[in-house]
């Protein structure tokens, strides 16, 4: 008589075909969903949500602050940038373009920031200066 | 029926170990931005076991950086407390003061001393004057100037560390000179953030960064136990960043001529003002210092920058376990003699 075994050959079938099943499934779906490879940025005015924008998609539009302040933001190439502003000291606009996750834009005196979520991350876990 | 218990479990086991890459991973990065303290902004990387751990966290770190901003600014008073504001307004008169002011002070005090004078928490008088040519050049760019020589010397006069006495015991601090007038700006970021890092360990928090205007105070180093790798901003905005350093429970501190400037018939001036010349100095566009303790690293940087490079090679020798890494104006960089630890790439 055979030792009693813990799995018969069926069952061992069955595991491998649904990890079969489930690996088609994972590949397909990244194939159809792939990852977002830029990252998202993430827009705040005074601690209020603005928006989230994707930076694989090439944007530009203007952020309105509670005092008719404006910051233009331009997502071009991966990348978002605040491509002009009308704040006193524009450093946001000289700070250039940021792409790696938690890197942020800071405009102090209208209250927005910029922060890029999700993507990679660069091998870098701050940036400071 | 045992059978397919066990074969089902298994197919459990498969979709978790798909659907769970690197699960054995259980701190998140969690990141915020505050731009109400130090008038400049405020980031805190925390890594947390859940979203509502790491924003508890996050509140209870702002709050303590919010308690510090009040006790140090010398802008906003509040009828019936004490802070520096208090301090500076009663000049002459003993004022009972926190604990955390009276470390502080004492901090400016050994700062001044390690690096002879460039380090003055005693020259607000000069620093306030160029602060508000600064914001009225800001705010009309039009009309931008310079303070006037002539008031700048008088200022200078009033400038004497000694005027300000430091009663460790009793937990009074005074300004002798009425005319006298702190201004802690050179450490004060610094100081703040090592406190609030202290305190993110006695929360428990093990992984986390914290970085107020330019200092970076890492705490522990990334969840997976190596450093964390901060990078060092391009001064041009060209790049992103310059080139990174590897640490872990240390202090970046950057003093820059980015950092916080205006413009005055198309020259720029920054906010780091030589206590000798009066002037902005002009030695280089940035300094970084890497140490132990933020706050002796952040005067430390200001130092840096407010000295000729090869002078500030030999005052960062002195200091036992700090390196510091110069950017000229050339876009070239120096090193202090054992940066290259910290150095990635």
């Amino acid at each position: 008589m055979n030792k009693p075994r813990f799995l018969k050959k069926g069952d061992v079938i069955l595991v491998v075909a649904v990890a079969v099943a489930l690996l088609l499934f994972w590949g397909v779906s990244r194939f159809l969903y792939p990852p977002a490879e830029n990252g998202v940025a993430e827009i705040t005015v005074n601690g209020k949500p603005h928006g989230t924008y994707r930076l694989d998609k090439e944007v530009s539009f203007t952020v309105q602050d509670e005092n008719g302040g404006y910051n233009r933001v331009e997502i071009k190439n991966g990348e978002v940038r605040i491509a002009d502003a009308d704040c006193p000291d524009r450093l946001c606009v000289r700070q250039g373009a940021i792409s790696h996750k938690g890197e942020t834009i800071v405009c102090l005196p209208h209250g927005l920031i910029i922060t890029v979520c999700d993507g990679a991350n660069g091998d870098v876990d701050f940036i400071t200066g | 029926m045992k059978r397919i218990v066990v074969a089902l479990s298994l197919c459990f086991c498969l979709i978790f170990s798909l659907l769970l890459p690197g699960c054995g991973n259980t701190l998140t990065r969690y990141q915020y931005t505050y731009l109400d303290v130090f008038d400049t902004a405020t980031t805190l990387v925390v890594y947390a076991p859940s979203q509502s751990r790491a924003d508890e966290w996050a509140k209870a770190l702002h709050a303590r950086l919010s308690e510090f901003h009040w006790l140090y600014t010398i802008y906003e008073s509040e009828a019936g407390l004490n802070n520096l504001k208090t301090v500076n307004d009663s000049a002459g008169t003993p004022v009972t003061v926190d604990e955390e002011i009276v470390s502080l002070l004492k901090l400016g005090k050994e700062a001044h001393t390690l690096t002879g004078g460039k380090v003055n928490i005693a020259m607000g008088s000069v620093l306030s004057l160029w602060h508000q040519a600064r914001t009225d050049g800001i705010d009309h760019p039009e009309t931008a100037a310079l303070p006037e020589r002539s008031a700048l010397q008088k200022a200078k006069q009033y400038t004497d560390i000694t005027t300000l006495t430091i009663d460790e015991t009793a937990l009074t601090v005074e300004l002798s000179d009425p005319e006298s007038k702190l201004d802690v700006g050179a450490i004060a970021k610094g100081f703040a953030a090592r406190e609030v890092a202290a305190f993110a360990k006695k929360l428990g928090i093990s992984s986390a960064l914290i970085s107020v205007g330019g200092n970076v105070v890492a705490v522990g180093g990334r969840p997976d136990n190596t450093p964390f790798v901060i990078g060092i901003e391009d001064p041009s905005g060209e790049q992103s960043y310059l080139f990174t350093v590897k640490v872990r429970d240390l202090a970046v501190v950057t003093s820059g001529n980015y950092q916080r400037y205006y413009t005055v018939d198309g020259v720029r001036y920054h906010h780091l003002i030589d206590p000798d010349t009066l002037y902005p100095a002009e030695y280089m566009t940035s300094v970084s210092v890497i140490g132990p303790d933020s706050g002796l690293a952040d005067a430390l940087s200001t130092a840096l920058f407010l000295l000729p490079p090869e002078e500030g090679k030999a005052l960062i020798k002195k200091v036992a376990g700090y390196e510091a890494v110069w950017i000229l104006k050339d876009g070239s960089r120096l090193y202090s003699d054992n940066f290259e630890q910290y150095t990635t790439s």
